[in-house]
Parts: structure tokens; C-alpha cells; sequence
């Protein structure tokens, strides 16, 4: 009798033994699925997962970058497998969230506090926080102080208004050697800092288009006459491929880049002597955009898993994780205030010997004050294929700034009717 | 290909013998500077693309048309900080100091080698069962005589017809089901026949007289024995020709590959990785590296044509039977 309850607390002792051990071995493998904007920064991302997993050695973390990541996690979903953390840029938020794919981080995301409020705010969505933001840049405005000292301007500075900028454009325009003041991108969401500068906003209250006010006129009036007027124009019409191109070769002696354009001009135009600044102000102040990716955790995940995928998530995106955006980063600043100031120190010590001062950079962090979110809601594709093409006949002057704003409004309504 | 075509002009040219004068040499002399003109054309890229993937940065973005190599040791494109050396110590002129750090790059950073790997997996699964399956039906199309066989000719000839566009996401979802997307098999499965090649075999088997079977058969072949020992041998050029195509096809196959395996890094080939050597936005590119990747991408493909072109040149005078 005594051997047999003996024996069986005893198998039931070995059994838990054996269940706990199967569980303390349980090895949980998370997949993070994003881009590669350039190896530096994937080796600094590799470190980072690496420290991870010596701190958590039941967790094993792989990045798998795409080169097409919108089309892959597309897949992916439609697939019904996706990975457990995933790129989320800001643009896609609300397709995604509404797709049902993105898991819900309000209680999740470590020292919320710390963040930048707005972007913070630029992954909330009717109130409901879904990631914390990987990296973000803002608009800034890039010079070139040769093409300046030649024109003998004063470089340009925070204080300047839209008419210091469309002045200096004209001052510096060159048509004999090739050199506009200004390059323009036609894209939409270069164009929408003056639409906020000048006071504007994109939807009323209702949700419907703004467009159709004065602030969005004067706003395309004052963008769009850059074109018209030939003291700026679009990166092709100086035969370049981007704004940041056409101001590396010299040919635009201003742009407005993100902080994307700092690596590029260092690495290709090492030469280049150039400036950054924040963007002018409008009648209504100042603004710019803020471009940012978070870290989305999977909304088909749970328990150890699920937990797992937040540890991560959370390992790469706290002060610990700004920090090392910080130093390592090849353009876009950590989300953390904490971070900043290492961030313009790492670029000071990578920028010795090169003709550019990083405290200059300290224009893209001063944009997250006044930063306003690049999202559209669900189905908008279509209004900025159209708001695009408009631009690029309004630069023509095939088209008025009044019939552009009519044509997008009525693809607005179309989209928001259907 | 334009060398055989000059070195067939060169006879007829001396046949004339003398009575041609001097329409007809200005004629020549025409023909041959329209032909180094177009040879111009068509190697200036390729040229171009060497000589960028051996330079710095900032050569490249702002001065591509550098392209005779100043020296032969390599240069470093970065100072000691990391920082880019200016454009003036590494190109003058039409010259440039030849440096590896693309090929450094390619090779170091990315997972190149693995990806070269995949392709030649690929292409040569794909290639290997294409020859089989499409030979097979091209032969029983052009001389099996069974029940359907005009529908099914038409039907095969049909999805000729069809975009390849359309075929992507039903292609997608009938992989999802068998549940072999992401892996090797998918993506060597989904190729591993194609209406075209099946076309270009049967156009070639109803084009070798049917003499020749017929005496096999005399002879106590049947419909294997014929097909392998008699016809199949016969058709070298046209099995050449969908080799080629084939190879090729599968080597620079993009679309089919983001689709079936572009979910798995691992499973990536050329062109999924060099797509991700352009970067997210393409703007950043790296041009040395991505030149440098393009280099070692173009060249099995080279080889492949000099080894074949040989067997192009060929094919063009085969014959079964005389007269």
C-alpha cells in the first residue's frame, strides 16, 4: 500500500519535474520582419537582437529584411503566417489595423512617458495606441553654402519666412549653369508642411477635405510657384533622380530632406559643403513632417509568445534602444528624448573632417516639436495618385492651382462616398 | 553575334570583285559603321556597369562616365573615421583608381553567395524538368493521334494568350493550399512547365519527316524507343534553344520567385536580392554594390550564351533527311 502511494507521488513528482523541464527548454523564435535601409544599420539592429538573446536564452530573434516589405507582409497576411514583429510605417497604420493584424501595445510599451508625444500620437488611432516607433526623421532644409557664399546670402535660419526662402531661391537660381534655388519634389507629402504653415489642415471636422480653403490655395499658390516662375522645380528637371541628388550634384542649391539625406550626402558627395535648418515658417508658424516606422507586434499571437514579441519590441525601442539608434544610426533619430543629445554627439565624432557641422542636425530633432503625422485614412491611395500627378501638371502651368484643388477634392469624395 | 554577322558579310563582299565601285563600297563602309554603331550600344552599358562596380561612392554619383582604370592596385574609399575620400582622389578625367569596396560589400555584408546558390538550384530544376515534360508533350502533341488532342493543343496554346500578370495571385492561392509556398519545391513546381516550350517542341517534331519513324518502326521501335533513341536526339537545336530560354528565364525570374519565396530569406534568388540591394526606397542606393552584385549576376549568363552561341549558329542547318 505504502510503496504504491509512495510510488505514485513519486511519478507525479518526476512528471512535473519532466513538464517544467520541457517548459524551462521551450525555445520561442521570433521572427522581426522589415527593411534594409543600409548594412551599417542592419549590423547595429543584428547587435542589438544578439544582446537580447544573451539576456533571454530561451528566445531566439531573427531579422528578415524585404526588399518589397509592404508587398511581403501583404503576403503574409493573406497567407495567414506572419511574422511575430513587423514594420509598420506610419502611412500603413490604419490599412493594417483594420486589416486585423496589428496587436493592441497600450499596456505593453515600456515608459510610454518617454516618448515623443507625437509620435506617441501618430500610432494611436481613435484613441487606441497600437506600437512604438522604431526611428523617425523630419523635414528639414538642406543648403549649400558655396552656391550661398557665391551669391553673397546669408545662409538661411530658423527664423525665415516663406518670402526669405522664395527670395533666396530667386537670388540663387542660375539658369545658364544649371542651378535652381529650390528643388520641389511633386510629391504630396513634401508639400504638406506649408499647407500646416500656412494654417490649413487637411480634413474639417466632419472628415471631410480641407483643401478647398484659402490656407490650402496659398499653400499650393506658394509651392507650385517655384515651378512657374523658374526659381525651383522638380528633382528630374535638373536630370536628377531625388531632391537629394539634385542638391548633392549642386544643381538645387536648397532642399527639404529628412534626415535620410545626411548618410547619403556624406557617403556620395564627400565634398558637398552644405547646411541644415528647420524648415521656414508659414503665417500660422511652424511646421514639418515627421516620417516614422514602429515595431508592430502580430495580433494573431498570445501567451508566451505573444509576451515574448513585446520583450523585444520593448528591448529595442527603450531608453536602452534609443541610445543605441543613437550611435549607431545612419540618418533617422531615436524616438526618446533621452536619446537626442547622444544622437547629434555620435554625429559629431562621424562627421570630423567633413563639410557639414552636426549641430546642424539639431534642426530635425527641433521638428518633432511642431511635427505633423504622414497618415491618410484607409483607401486614400488613389487622392495622392492624383494629388501627385496634379502637382506635376500644375508645375507645367498646364493646369491652375484651382482646378488641381477641385479635381483631388472630387477623388476625395469618391473615396470617402464609396 | 555581330562578329558572325560581319564574318558572313566578308566573302560576299570579295565575291563582288572589283565590279562594285564605288556605291558599293560606300555601301559597306555604311553597313559597317551602322554595325559599330549598334555593337556601341549595346556593350557602352555593360562597359559602364564594370567600371562603376569597381569605383568609390562618390565617383560614381558624380562622374559615371569614368571608365579606363588609372591603375591596377586597389584603393581604400574611406579614411580611417569611415568618412568618404573626396571625388578628386579617386577619378580624373575619363580615369579612375579602381577600388573593391563594392565588391567587399556584396560580398560581406549581404548573403550573396546563398542567393547565387538558390538561382543556380532553381535554374536547373526548372530547366532540367522543363526539357522532360515539354518534349514529352510537344511529341505527343505533334504525333499521337488521341481523343481532344486539337482542344488540348489549343487549350495549352491558350494560356499563351493570357497575361502572366493574371496567373500570380490563383498561382498564390493554389500553392498556399498544397501548402509548399516558401519552399524550394513551390517555386521549382510552379515552373516546372511552360506552354511556350511545349509549343516549340511540337512545331519542331512536326518539322522532322515522319520517314524516319516509320522505318523504326519497321524496324520493331516503339513509341519510347523511337522517341529517345531517334527523335529526341534529332532535336538538339530546338532542346538547345528552350534550354537556353529556359535557364535564362528562371535565372532573372523575379516576379514568380517574390511571390512563391519572397516571404523566406534563405530561399532568395539574384534578382530578389539584388531588388534588395536597391534599398526600401531606392533613393540611397549604393551604386557600386548593387553594380558590383549586377556583375557576378550577368556572368554565368555570358558563359552560358558564348558556350551556346556555337550551337545557335548550328541549329540553323540541320536537316533529318536530304532533298
Amino acid at each position: 500500500m505504502r510503496s504504491k502511494t509512495l510510488n505514485s507521488i513519486l511519478l507525479i513528482v518526476v512528471l512535473c519535474m519532466a513538464a517544467f523541464g520541457v517548459a524551462a527548454q521551450d525555445q520561442i523564435s521570433i521572427t522581426v520582419a522589415g527593411w534594409s535601409s543600409n548594412p551599417a544599420e542592419d549590423a547595429a539592429l543584428q547587435a542589438r537582437l544578439d544582446a537580447f538573446m544573451a539576456e533571454n536564452p530561451n528566445v531566439s530573434v531573427a531579422f528578415v529584411p524585404s526588399s518589397d516589405h509592404t508587398v511581403t507582409m501583404q503576403t503574409a497576411f493573406a497567407s495567414g503566417e506572419y511574422p511575430q514583429v513587423f514594420y509598420v510605417d506610419s502611412s500603413r497604420l490604419p490599412d493594417w489595423v483594420e486589416a486585423g493584424v496589428v496587436a493592441v501595445g497600450e499596456d505593453e510599451i515600456e515608459n510610454p512617458e518617454g516618448l515623443y508625444p507625437d509620435l506617441l500620437d501618430i500610432f494611436t488611432l481613435d484613441g487606441v495606441t497600437y506600437c512604438p516607433a522604431k526611428d523617425f526623421s523630419t523635414m528639414a532644409l538642406q543648403y549649400n553654402k558655396d552656391l550661398f557664399d557665391a551669391a553673397g546670402l546669408e545662409y538661411p535660419n530658423a527664423d525665415w519666412t516663406w518670402d526669405d526662402l522664395r527670395a533666396a531661391a530667386e537670388a540663387l537660381t542660375d539658369a545658364d549653369a544649371g542651378v535652381i534655388g529650390l528643388v520641389t519634389p511633386p510629391n504630396f507629402e513634401r508639400w504638406l508642411p506649408f499647407l500646416y504653415q500656412a494654417g490649413g489642415d487637411l480634413f474639417d471636422e466632419d472628415g471631410n477635405l480641407a483643401l478647398d480653403s484659402d490656407a490650402g490655395r496659398a499653400a499650393l499658390e506658394f509651392y507650385v510657384g517655384f515651378s512657374t516662375d523658374g526659381i525651383g522645380g522638380t528633382p528630374s528637371s535638373v536630370d536628377s533622380g531625388w531632391g537629394g541628388e539634385a542638391f548633392g550634384l549642386g544643381r538645387a542649391a536648397m532642399a527639404m530632406e529628412g534626415n535620410w539625406v545626411i548618410q547619403f550626402l556624406l557617403d556620395n558627395y564627400p565634398d558637398l559643403n552644405w547646411g541644415v535648418t528647420e524648415l521656414p515658417a508659414g503665417e500660422a508658424g511652424e511646421a514639418t513632417m515627421a516620417f516614422t516606422v514602429c515595431y508592430g507586434v502580430a495580433a494573431n499571437i498570445e501567451g508566451a509568445e505573444a509576451e515574448a514579441a513585446w520583450d523585444v519590441v520593448n528591448f529595442l525601442t527603450n531608453d536602452e534602444g534609443a541610445l543605441s539608434v543613437a550611435e549607431s544610426s545612419f540618418g533617422p533619430m531615436p524616438t526618446r528624448i533621452s536619446a537626442a543629445e547622444a544622437y547629434i554627439e555620435s554625429w559629431e565624432s562621424r562627421t570630423e573632417g567633413a563639410n557639414v557641422d552636426a549641430q546642424d542636425f539639431n534642426a530635425f530633432i527641433a521638428g518633432s516639436e511642431y511635427s505633423h503625422r504622414w497618415q491618410l485614412p484607409v483607401g486614400y491611395g488613389p487622392f495622392v495618385d492624383a494629388f501627385n500627378a496634379g502637382l506635376e501638371q500644375a508645375f507645367t502651368g498646364s493646369i491652375t492651382v484651382d482646378d488641381m484643388i477641385f479635381e483631388v477634392t472630387l477623388v476625395a469624395e469618391e473615396i470617402q462616398g464609396g | 553575334m555581330a562578329t558572325t554577322a560581319m564574318t558572313r558579310s566578308a566573302p560576299a563582299e570579295t565575291a563582288g570583285g572589283g565590279g562594285g565601285g564605288l556605291g558599293r563600297r560606300l555601301l559597306t563602309i555604311f553597313g559597317l559603321s551602322f554595325l559599330i554603331l549598334f555593337a556601341l550600344i549595346q556593350t557602352v552599358p555593360f562597359v559602364l556597369t564594370i567600371s562603376n562596380s569597381f569605383k568609390c561612392l562618390p565617383g560614381t554619383r558624380q562622374a559615371p562616365e569614368a571608365f579606363i582604370p588609372s591603375q591596377l592596385n586597389f584603393i581604400d574609399c574611406r579614411t580611417a573615421s569611415g568618412a568618404s575620400i573626396p571625388l578628386e582622389d579617386s577619378v580624373s578625367g575619363l580615369t579612375f583608381k579602381p577600388s573593391m569596396e563594392g565588391y567587399d560589400e556584396v560580398l560581406g555584408t549581404y548573403p550573396f553567395p546563398s542567393w547565387f546558390a538558390n538561382t543556380v538550384i532553381y535554374a536547373v530544376f526548372v530547366t532540367v524538368l522543363r526539357l522532360a515534360f515539354d518534349s514529352l508533350a510537344g511529341y505527343a502533341l505533334a504525333r499521337m493521334d488521341f481523343p481532344g488532342r486539337r482542344i488540348m493543343f489549343f487549350v495549352v496554346l491558350g494560356t499563351l494568350m493570357i497575361p502572366a500578370v493574371v496567373l500570380i495571385i490563383p498561382r498564390f492561392i493554389i500553392l498556399r493550399e498544397i501548402g509548399i509556398l516558401n519552399t524550394y519545391q513551390g517555386l521549382i513546381f510552379a515552373l516546372a512547365a511552360d506552354a511556350f516550350g511545349v509549343f516549340l517542341m511540337k512545331q519542331f517534331f512536326e518539322s522532322i519527316p515522319t520517314e524516319i519513324e516509320e522505318a523504326a518502326q519497321v524496324d520493331g521501335a516503339n513509341r519510347f524507343t523511337m522517341f529517345f533513341r531517334i527523335v529526341l536526339p534529332m532535336a538538339t537545336p530546338a532542346l538547345t534553344a528552350l534550354t537556353i530560354f529556359s535557364f535564362q528565364g528562371t535565372w532573372n525570374n523575379f516576379m514568380d520567385a517574390l511571390i512563391i519565396v519572397g516571404g523566406k530569406a534563405d530561399l532568395w534568388n539574384l534578382p530578389l536580392g539584388m531588388a534588395q540591394l536597391r534599398g526600401q526606397f531606392g533613393e540611397t542606393l549604393e551604386w557600386n554594390t548593387f553594380l558590383a552584385g549586377a556583375v557576378f549576376t550577368t556572368i554565368p549568363m555570358a558563359i552560358l550564351f558564348f558556350v551556346f552561341q556555337r550551337y545557335f549558329v548550328e541549329g540553323v542547318s540541320y536537316s533529318g533527311l536530304k532533298g
